[in-house]
């Protein structure tokens, strides 16, 4: 048996409640998002610009046959370096059966959360408006900050759905 | 639909679509919660029923309307809350709909139709449509009233039709055959009768059809070992419907011995225990051949029903199906993407050295012919006879033309052209506007029509017709015309700016415009001024557009171009800057590379270039879409001259790439509309590109000039 010792995860503690984020990095900062909402990771290719929308939308790129909007979240949220070469990662979400692609500094890691490990927000402003945001959580000595992601996709902020056609 | 088209070829489509509304039917209602119906299902049911009725009514077939009607009018009360759902409401239009299935597959087949199968239906769903509230025990009610039915017809009905089946089953497990009892029990009054060798005979008193019950067996067992004999019926029924003559019958018992010797071992003995002898004439029944060879049995009653005039087709085979629109979509999208891949198969073939490669390039000949023929037949699928929609017209029209006091006459031209269903759907409200406009406001009264010597009755003439890749359609009514000085008095009334220079063309457009009517009083009719702009607009939004040609006293044109299809366009590829875009090839007039002399400034109305002796507005597409351009001077790019909605305007672009066929892809998918942007689609190398939209384009650069006038006048 004693072969066999499992590794212990210290922060995982499998139940019903548990949720599994994926976290990815924007600048030094780290945030996570459902893993459910995630279709799949890929590169950054072949984007074409659209003429006329905020410039964190950097276009759209054909994912298998489906026109799919890219954001650069790393625009977006004014963190790390926006360069662009095979590396950059693209994290295709799935909110409600719309495809959208987001960009980001770079993908780290997959954890398992208890309601317990979420800690509401603290009240001060993120760059990311709190209603956009889960909460908090730590892993470690480092810090992930949960993005409710349906909410920040369908924002109007965003400008990626039907309503908000008067910001261009 | 009036008699002047030829129904028939809706005929099949009527069946299909009240099978699947029937089967509908019933799902909605053995789905419907009683105590508490959702309204949304109620309706669901009457839409049903509504729907049915309306296409038996068009058909003349006058049984099924009978009864969809009460059944549509029982609906209606339940579906406003004027009455409460009960069980016995369910229970009877679920009999109605099994009735209506079989009204429907009698006048399918063209068989003679069962002219009482309805009336105990109908009894009870009128007994049901009187009760205002139901608080009478549900089975009760149902049960009482059918036996009020029964009762009052069985003596009247010397034509309804009962017959006796004798049917001898194997051996089978106790659980089958109380499956099979309880089954055929719902089908009319069954007896149970045991033979020696533990096997059950059943005897049936029933109105269906010896197919029916060969049906319910096969279910349980091999119907070859199930022997199912109609044994005649009672003798008034027989002779009234004239189904297998009594005598037939006997005969049949009487020659049935000569199969005896045929006959396996074991059923030897049955004939002397048969539960009915044949001459048992005190039940009114004949027995016949009862253990008759099964196949030679089989045979004969076919044999006896196809003279009677019953075909009854045993598979019935479907010629439509029904397949979800998506999935078409789907295959279409498919093949234009095959269609492109091979395009770009086709355009690096043409560097290939023709001689060494000759049997490649054969093949890919025929592939590319296979790929077209393919694309058109998967179109095919989408495509729709026009017909559909000019069918709606010729009651309209007379019904209208009643009303407002005039003479009118429909002509249909070209109702055989083909459009997509898509478009199908969405040109009926444009063309019945028109159709009424023709009528309103073209059409003179018969009095003035004689006094400009015009023949009292006006006609109307809808046409359509495919010119190169678009399907047109006209609307044409031989009235007064439009009144260029009315339009423009009206015009100003309601605040449009206009002027005396205005082309003819320029000021039918007005009529466009939202809010405008020249209608002097607002009828049911017409002339509450939305209809116009709404009609373009809808027509805009399928690609196409709309034009009015019009002679003052002689009549007007109004002339619909829409593309055949949506899903795939004609594109021309055009570069700007580093970027790709399409420009449908449907607006696009000409192209030409500009010289110096031909490009004016106009203060404050932007560039316009001259193209034989027109001024054009041109637009910068680098400008307007801000993409970092390489040309310096406009005279470095290429103008493409497009037309939409009757304006004409000059793009600059860098560089025309070629021509070719695009599957649309809409961008609202996953993303959102785009000003100047209508759709985009996929290139040859995975790409994205978007498609222009020219019309919103035109309407952009209106915009930005007038914003940068406004500013420039600010600083002055």
């Amino acid at each position: 048996m004693s072969e066999f010792v499992r590794p212990i995860d210290e922060d995982v503690e499998e139940g019903e409640d548990c949720q599994e984020f994926l976290t990815f990095m924007l600048g030094n900062e780290e945030y996570g998002i459902d893993i459910l909402k995630v279709q799949e990771i890929r590169g950054y290719d072949n984007v074409t610009r659209i003429p006329g929308v905020p410039d964190y939308i950097k276009g759209v790129t054909n994912l298998r046959g489906l026109i799919i909007p890219i954001v650069d979240m790393r625009i977006k949220f004014k963190l790390g370096v926006s360069s662009y070469d095979h590396l950059t990662a693209v994290i295709i979400l799935n909110i409600n059966g719309r495809l959208a692609g987001i960009v980001v500094s770079g993908v780290s890691d997959v954890i398992t959360l208890n309601p317990n490990q979420i800690q509401s927000l603290p009240n001060y402003s993120t760059i990311l408006k709190s209603e956009y945001l889960f909460g908090l959580c730590s892993i470690g000595d480092r810090m992930v900050i949960l993005i409710n992601v349906d909410k920040l996709m369908t924002s109007a902020e965003m400008a990626l759905t039907e309503n908000n056609e008067d910001m261009v | 639909m009036t008699s002047s088209i030829d129904i028939g070829q809706f005929l099949d489509v009527f069946f299909e679509e009240s099978g699947e509304l029937l089967a509908e039917m019933e799902g909605l209602l053995l789905a419907i919660d009683i105590s508490s119906p959702d309204k949304e299902e109620c309706n669901a049911i009457f839409r049903t029923a509504h729907s049915i009725k309306g296409g038996a009514a068009t058909f003349g077939l006058t049984d099924m309307v009978e009864l969809t009607h009460i059944m549509e009018s029982l609906l209606d009360k339940i579906r406003k809350g004027s009455m409460k759902l009960t069980e016995d409401h369910v229970s009877a239009f679920l009999k109605a709909k099994d009735i209506l299935k079989r009204q429907l597959y009698a006048h399918h087949q063209k068989l003679p139709v069962e002219s009482n199968i309805s009336t105990e239906v109908l009894g009870l769903l009128r007994d049901l449509s009187k009760q205002s509230t139901v608080d009478l025990d549900a089975t009760d009610v149902s049960d009482h009233s059918q036996a009020i039915a029964k009762s009052t017809d069985e003596p009247l009905s010397s034509e309804e039709v009962r017959s006796f089946f004798r049917i001898e089953l194997p051996q089978i497990s106790k659980d089958d055959l109380e499956a099979l009892t309880a089954e055929l029990a719902l089908k009319g009054d069954l007896k149970l009768e045991k033979l020696p060798d533990a096997r059950t005979v059943l005897l049936l008193e029933t109105s269906s059809t010896f197919d029916d019950l060969v049906a319910i067996c096969s279910f349980l067992m091999d119907p070859k070992d199930v022997h199912i004999t109609e044994v005649s019926a009672l003798s008034n029924v027989v002779e009234t419907m004239g189904c297998i003559p009594a005598d037939d019958v006997c005969g049949n018992a009487v020659t049935s011995d000569e199969y005896g010797l045929f006959e396996p071992l074991n059923r030897d003995k049955t004939a002397g225990d048969m539960p009915f002898p044949a001459k048992d004439i005190d039940n009114s029944i004949f027995l016949a051949s009862a253990h008759a060879f099964p196949k030679k049995e089989a045979a004969d009653t076919n044999c006896e029903k196809s003279r009677s005039g019953e075909v009854i087709v045993f598979n019935q085979d479907s010629r439509y199906i029904r397949v979800n629109l998506e999935k078409v979509d789907q295959l279409i999208n498919l093949v234009g993407e095959l269609v492109i891949t091979q395009a770009m198969i086709d355009q690096h073939a043409g560097r290939i050295d023709a001689i060494n490669h000759e049997q490649l390039l054969n093949h890919l000949t025929t592939l590319a012919r296979n790929t077209r023929d393919l694309q058109e037949s998967v179109m095919s699928i989408r495509m729709m006879p026009m017909e559909l929609v000019f069918s709606r017209f010729p009651r309209m029209v007379r019904e209208l033309a009643g009303k407002l006091g005039k003479k009118a006459k429909l002509i249909t031209i070209g109702g055989a052209t083909e459009l997509d269903k898509g478009l199908i759907e969405r040109i009926i409200d444009p063309l019945t506007h028109l159709v009424r406009n023709g009528i309103d406001h073209g059409l003179e009264e018969p009095h003035v029509r004689l006094q400009n010597h015009k023949p009292e009755t006006g006609i109307i003439t809808l046409s359509a017709v495919h010119e190169s890749g678009n399907i047109v359609l006209q609307v044409h009514d031989d009235g007064c015309g439009l009144d260029r000085e009315t339009i423009v008095r009206k015009a100003m009334d309601c605040g449009i700016s206009v002027s005396d220079e205005m082309s003819d063309e320029e000021v039918w457009q007005i009529i466009f415009a939202p809010g405008f009517t020249t209608a002097k009083a607002v009828t049911d009719v017409s002339g509450r001024g939305v209809g116009m702009d709404v009609v373009k607009r809808n027509i805009a939004a399928m690609g196409g557009s709309v034009d009015i040609h019009s002679i003052h006293g002689q009549g007007t044109y109004v002339t619909i171009t829409l593309p055949l299809t949506l899903a795939i366009l004609e594109g021309m590829l055009i570069r700007s800057g580093e970027e790709v875009y399409i420009l449908p090839l449907l607006v696009v007039v000409e192209s030409l590379q500009p010289v110096s002399g031909q490009i004016r400034e106009i203060s404050g109305k932007g560039m316009v270039i001259r193209v034989r002796e027109e001024y054009i507005p041109l637009i910068f597409l680098h400008e307007l879409f801000a993409i970092p351009s390489r040309l310096a001077e406009p005279t470095e790019g290429i103008v493409v001259v497009v037309e939409a909605l009757g304006k004409k305007a000059a793009l600059l672009v860098d560089s025309l790439i070629g021509q070719q066929q695009i599957v649309v892809k809409n961008l609202e998918t996953n993303f959102r509309r785009i000003p100047g942007v209508s759709g985009a689609t996929i290139l040859g190398d995975g790409s994205v590109s978007l498609i222009l939209d020219v019309p919103s384009l035109l309407s952009i650069s209106n915009q930005l000039y007038t914003k940068q006038t406004s500013s420039n006048l600010a600083l002055s």
